[in-house]
């Protein structure tokens, strides 16, 4: 990416990362296509996609869980893939990983108390009293009540839940926080309060965030950038304001339109779109959401369209049909 | 677009009236204890109205929907009348049940591939439906089948009707699912939590579809939810319950102009929160089901409790907000 590029160094990049899985079918299935972000330090990015559209496997990629296939992924300017097994497990208390599923995150035989001490054991050389000490320091910064370190996952609500795995991926105070759908399981009042405290811990902590959803308006509530992504490919990439309010592919488009927006005054025009995401293993020729698209036409099929930036700089996208006046330069291919 | 009248004007289509539902089971000691899952519920669809029932994990809403279709298992103590056209569905059994089930009351479930059997064809399982409320034959029915799929936008439903669930996609899926609850022209459909397995471009499909089919059939629908935006979006009424109470209940552009309902106000707020405002977090202990109350059982939660809301019954107070908004709070503005 050279236009995209800022000149401070990356806390996490990915270069033109892909990844594939072997189905046992005659081709592998691509899930991840060649992909390049960036995230600064202290910068929140969302990544949003419909199921299918390789969100999860580049949460994965970015904090070493899963190897890329091709395209390197390096932290800190460190390429992972080259780090021995005992460099990567040092560098993993500076990355964490939050769930979608509190429930099935956290090992239900264990009290609260132990699961949160957990990772300074792992990562710390605290005496036991400074661990206690310190698991109740987070527990209170969750607004967690100390009442509950002596209880098990099963007695506690799932917005509670989710509060423990946030503290436990805190306490080795990393730099970099994944987190794969942290509210969609959960209610939406317990939602906004989640919400509320990444957004107080981001401002505390400086901590930077990959944050994974599919759902816009807590990806607009939240992030300074985002990335928007159709069947493994990124097709639309900007600053949340400049996207939401200015989206330029028609995959963005459609999917704003079809927010649903909680108040019977706002009337949006609703985009339909036809059909559904098609299977990974059967993409389209050309641009991946041509098999969708209210604008297809025959030279879409023509390979993956490139990214084109705007003059800014900024914000980019992925469509052959893109205003050239708007969005004047090509990024490089690959 | 929405019907001229007013959801309590006339008949309803369903009424809910005092539902009381309880499950009785035995503690660690063995003393049987009973969990009150639904508290009185009071709920009205009036014809051709799209109800929205909303309330978090735990409130009662599914159980609402499963006791009106008769489907709660026999240890379910139920008191309290559910009319459906004249008739306490309550006081029904056996083949009467059936007779209003999947004919003149169409259920939509949350996970469509859990409701399609899977090892028969979509069209076979049209069929037997068709079949089972009306005595045409198989040819005939085959062809409301086909008719249906073609309705609810499955392409090439000819070679659909041919599929088996698993060929489907979760949206193709659900589309079939509300092919089966419309096909014998319901006059009511409940659906719970119709989309929320699905993408959110495959929702607004499946949503306009379901409320231009059920506009289209003159049919009313009750729609369960926790999505507030489905509600603004695609309601004419609303319901809140909380703790196995309907709360409060109306037009959905009167409840959300002028929400009466502490819970209310909060679920709306919490909804349109931009992040930074101050939100203080909601207290969110589910309600213990326990404890059996006629006060407020909101109260441990709400912001502006007084010392009447812990102890005066709370159903005599049911005030009315406008003539069809409903609220059930002491401390709610009377007119």
């Amino acid at each position: 990416m050279t236009t995209l590029t800022s000149p401070e160094p990356a806390l996490l990049q990915l270069k033109n990362v892909s990844r594939s899985f072997d189905v046992g079918g005659k081709r592998p299935l691509v899930a991840v296509r060649n992909v390049s972000l960036q995230i600064q330090p202290g910068e929140v990015v969302g990544l949003v996609g419909e199921s299918g559209s390789g969100k999860s496997t580049i949460g994965r990629m970015a904090i070493a869980l899963l190897p890329p296939t091709s395209g390197q992924v390096s932290f800190d300017g460190r390429d992972l893939a080259v780090m021995s097994p005992a460099e990567l497990r040092s560098l993993r208390q500076r990355m964490q990983i939050i769930f979608q599923d509190p429930w099935g995150a956290l090992n239900p035989r264990h009290t609260i108390g132990r699961l949160m001490e957990e990772p300074l054991l792992l990562h710390t050389t605290l005496s036991a009293a400074q661990r206690r000490e310190e698991v109740i320091a987070i527990a209170q910064r969750m607004q967690l009540g100390l009442p509950l370190l002596e209880r098990y996952p099963a007695q506690l609500s799932g917005g509670q839940l989710q509060r423990v795995c946030i503290g436990r991926a805190l306490a080795t105070k990393p730099d970099l926080l994944v987190l794969d759908e942290p509210t969609s399981s959960l209610d939406v009042s317990v939602r906004a309060g989640i919400l509320q405290l990444l957004d107080n811990l981001r401002r505390e902590t400086g901590v930077a965030m990959l944050f994974i959803s599919h759902d816009l308006e807590t990806i607009h509530a939240l992030c300074d950038r985002v990335v928007v992504l159709y069947l493994g490919c990124e097709v639309e990439t900007g600053p949340v304001d400049a996207v939401f309010k200015n989206p330029a592919h028609p995959y963005t488009q459609a999917l704003l339109s079809a927010q649903l927006f909680a108040d019977p005054a706002v009337k949006t025009v609703r985009q339909h779109l036809q059909g559904e995401i098609p299977s990974p293993l059967a993409a389209p020729p050309g641009c991946p959401f041509s098999t969708r698209c209210p604008v297809y036409d025959a030279g879409c099929d023509a390979g993956l369209p490139a990214m084109r930036v705007d003059s800014d700089g900024v914000h980019a996208a992925r469509c052959i049909r893109l205003a050239p006046d708007r969005f004047p330069s090509l990024t490089e291919t690959n | 677009m929405t019907p001229a009248a007013t959801s309590d004007a006339v008949n309803p289509v369903l009424s809910i009236r005092g539902v009381h539902l309880a499950f009785a089971s035995r503690d660690a000691l063995g003393a049987v204890r009973r969990a009150h899952v639904l508290n009185g519920v009071e709920l009205e669809v009036g014809p051709g109205r799209i109800v929205g029932l909303i309330g978090e994990t735990g409130a009662g809403k599914s159980m609402t929907a499963t006791a009106t279709i008769g489907l709660l298992p026999p240890s379910a103590e139920i008191k309290g009348q559910i009319i459906f056209e004249g008739v306490d569905l309550l006081s029904l059994q056996g083949a009467a049940l059936d007779k209003v089930r999947g004919a003149r009351i169409g259920f939509v479930a949350q996970n469509p591939r859990a409701a399609l059997e899977p090892v028969t064809r979509v069209g076979d399982q049209l069929v037997r439906l068709i079949q089972a409320h009306s005595s045409l034959s198989s040819q005939a029915a085959r062809e409301r089948a086909i008719a249906i799929l073609e309705a609810v936008g499955i392409p090439d439903p000819q070679a659909r009707y041919r599929a088996y669930p698993h060929e489907l996609s979760g949206g193709m899926a659900q589309r079939v699912v509300i092919a089966m609850a419309l096909v014998n022209q319901p006059q009511l459909v409940i659906a719970d939590e119709p989309t929320t397995g699905l993408d959110v471009t495959v929702q607004a499909q499946v949503l306009d579809l379901l409320q231009q089919l059920v506009r289209a059939q003159g049919a009313a629908a009750l729609i369960i939810t926790h999505d507030l935006g489905i509600v603004a979006q695609y309601c004419d009424d609303m319901a809140i319950m909380f703790a196995g109470r309907v709360v409060e209940r109306g037009p959905v552009a009167h409840i959300f102009a002028k929400p009466q309902h502490p819970y209310t106000r909060r679920l709306i707020a919490a909804s349109r929160a931009r992040i930074g405002t101050a939100l203080t977090s909601m207290k969110s202990d589910p309600p213990d089901l326990f404890r059996q109350t006629t006060a407020c059982v909101y109260a441990d939660r709400c912001e502006l409790v007084a010392a009447v809301c812990q102890s005066a019954p709370l159903e005599k107070s049911c005030s009315t907000a406008a003539p069809d908004h409903r609220v059930l709070c002491h401390l709610a503005q009377t007119p």
